[in-house]
Parts: C-alpha cells; structure tokens; sequence
C-alpha cells in the first residue's frame, strides 16, 4: 500500500507488543521496512478496544475515524476509504462554498500564499466564519510543511529538503511564512552544510545497499566508514547510532 | 530512503511502564482522534502530534515484533 500511495498517505507503525524501541528499530531495519512514509513508534496514541494484531486504524484527512479493523479482513475497505479521501484532498469538503473550495485546491497545488490571502479577503457575510476556519487550518498545514523542511534539514535529509525548500519558496511568496523559508532555505544552501551534504551522500549509498541487499558485512563496514571518516556531522551521526544498534 | 532514529526511546518505554503515559481515547469510528506524542517519533518528517498528520490520510497500524 506504501508504494502504491506515496506520500499521498501517511503511514504510522505502533510497535504494540511493548519490545524495546531499539529493538523494535533494529527489527524494521533488518526486514528493511523502512520507507520516507512511514513513521514509528512504540507509543500508543489512541486505543483500539482490538484483542490482536495486526490491526489498523485509518484516519481521514481531519484526523476523524473511518475504520477501525483488521487490515487483512478490511483491505477493500480501507482501500476504498483512502480513495475516498484523496478525492476530498484534491477538490475539497462538499459543504465548503464556491470561493473556499478554490482556495483549498490552490492550497493542495502548492500555491500557499495564494490560498490564504483570498481566505483573509473574504468579506463579512455568510462565507466569512468558514474562511476563517478554513484559514487556521491551512496554515496549521503550510507551518507543518515547514516543521518538516526543519526535521529534514536536521536528520540530514537533502534531497528531500531540497525538494520542499524549492516548492515552499515558490508558493509562500508574500506570505508572513515566507521569511521562515527563506531562513531554512539560507541554511540548506550555505557553504557550511558542504561536508553534511558530502556525508549524507555516502551514508544514503550505504542505505541504498541495506534497502536492496539486507544487513550483512558489507554495510556494516560501510556504516562503519561513515561513522569514522564523517565523525562530526549528523550523516556521521546517524552512522554511528546504526552500526552501533545493527552489531558492527 | 529515511532512517529511523532511536534517541530518547528508552525513556519513553520506561515512562509508559510507570504509566505516566496520559490515557488514550477510545478510536470509534466517526470520533475525530487528536494526541501528542510524548517522545520522538522515529524517521518522524516533523511530526509531534495527530494533528500534524491532518492533510493526509492516515493508515495506523498495530504490529508487533514478536
């Protein structure tokens, strides 16, 4: 399903049966399940009331409950479900009037800004409470955006945060967000991230190796390498914590 | 390819064993979930609480490693 959606659907792992998290992390990485989608974690954020697992919950796109099963008996309807939501991502909420529905397709286009300033433009009259809604909840979004250009910056995350920086700059243009993307943008690009970058690229070699081919002493040496030769930077890092956890 | 992290994950175990860990909604079907995440999320794009998620849909699955 991970690779059939993309970053269209968000994946959330709960590790449910208490295991260690540096063992649940060692667990992922060796059945290489690892994917840019999916996050992990060992803390439960709702509960269920299911006696087994696997069991899945699927949210929609405002964080209500559509399913609550098990993923094998419900796969058609879980299925269903996402495409259900992914049309309602493109065109938005039924109940949402003429001039708020573009502004919510000119947000999922990229165009931030834009979006947000013909919500604030809205006149007082029967649209009015609804664009402000509207407004606070993009903009929860377009700064969400933004905390994960800053995480991906952080983890060392290039291509991806390029990627984001240049769609960001673009649709944040006169926008009070915009001088935080510009900040983020300055740092990604300075002369200083040059050996983060360099290190990055030799440990997504090595990462690249252990999705395809599984952990065996190859990467291990190659974890190894990073670890000892990018020693100061977050690539370094990130190396070192995962030779240490895989047994190099 | 992102890689997960694990910093800060033993103490979040061992919060959860104490049950400091706040009590959790029941997920019924038509309930509007929210929660923040008391500790880094691993490989985590950002994300802090449910509500970051919102935008997307959101596939959470149970599993175990056992």
């Amino acid at each position: 399903m991970q690779e059939k959606y993309g970053d269209q659907v968000q994946f959330l792992f709960v590790e449910a049966q208490g295991t260690a998290p540096s063992d649940t992390e060692k667990f992922v990485l060796q059945k290489s399940w690892i994917s840019d989608h999916a996050i992990w974690t060992n803390e439960q954020p709702f509960e269920t009331g299911a006696r087994g697992i696997p069991h899945c919950v699927v949210l929609g796109i405002d964080g209500e409950v559509l399913i609550n099963d098990n993923p094998m008996s419900a796969h058609g309807a879980i299925e269903a479900a996402i495409e259900a939501q992914l049309k309602l991502v493109k065109k938005g909420p039924k109940e949402l009037s003429a001039p708020l529905a573009k502004a919510w397709q000119d947000f999922e286009k990229g165009m931030y800004a834009t979006a947000l300033k013909s919500l604030d433009a809205i006149p007082e009259g029967p649209d009015k409470d609804a664009a402000d809604k509207l407004s606070n909840t993009l903009t929860l979004r377009a700064k969400a955006k933004l905390n994960r250009l800053t995480w991906l910056i952080e983890a060392a995350e290039f291509d991806h945060a390029d990627k984001l920086a240049a769609q960001l700059a673009k649709g944040m243009v006169g926008h009070e967000l915009e001088e935080k993307v510009k900040e983020l943008s300055t740092q990604l690009t300075a002369k200083e991230m040059a050996p983060e970058r360099e290190a990055a690229k030799a440990l997504d070699k090595v990462e690249k190796r252990m999705a395809k081919d599984g952990i065996d002493g190859g990467v291990l040496k190659g974890l190894k390498a990073v670890s000892e030769k990018f020693a100061q930077t977050r690539a370094g890092k990130r190396a070192t914590h995962l030779a240490e956890l895989l047994g190099a | 390819m992102s890689f997960a992290r694990a910093s800060g994950f033993a103490a979040a175990a061992t919060l959860l064993m104490a049950g400091l860990a706040p009590a959790q909604s029941m997920a019924k079907v038509g309930s509007k979930m929210s929660y923040t995440f008391q500790q880094p999320l691993q490989n985590s794009q950002g994300v802090k609480s449910l509500a970051d998620l919102q935008g997307k849909p959101v596939v959470v699955e149970f599993w175990g490693t056992r």
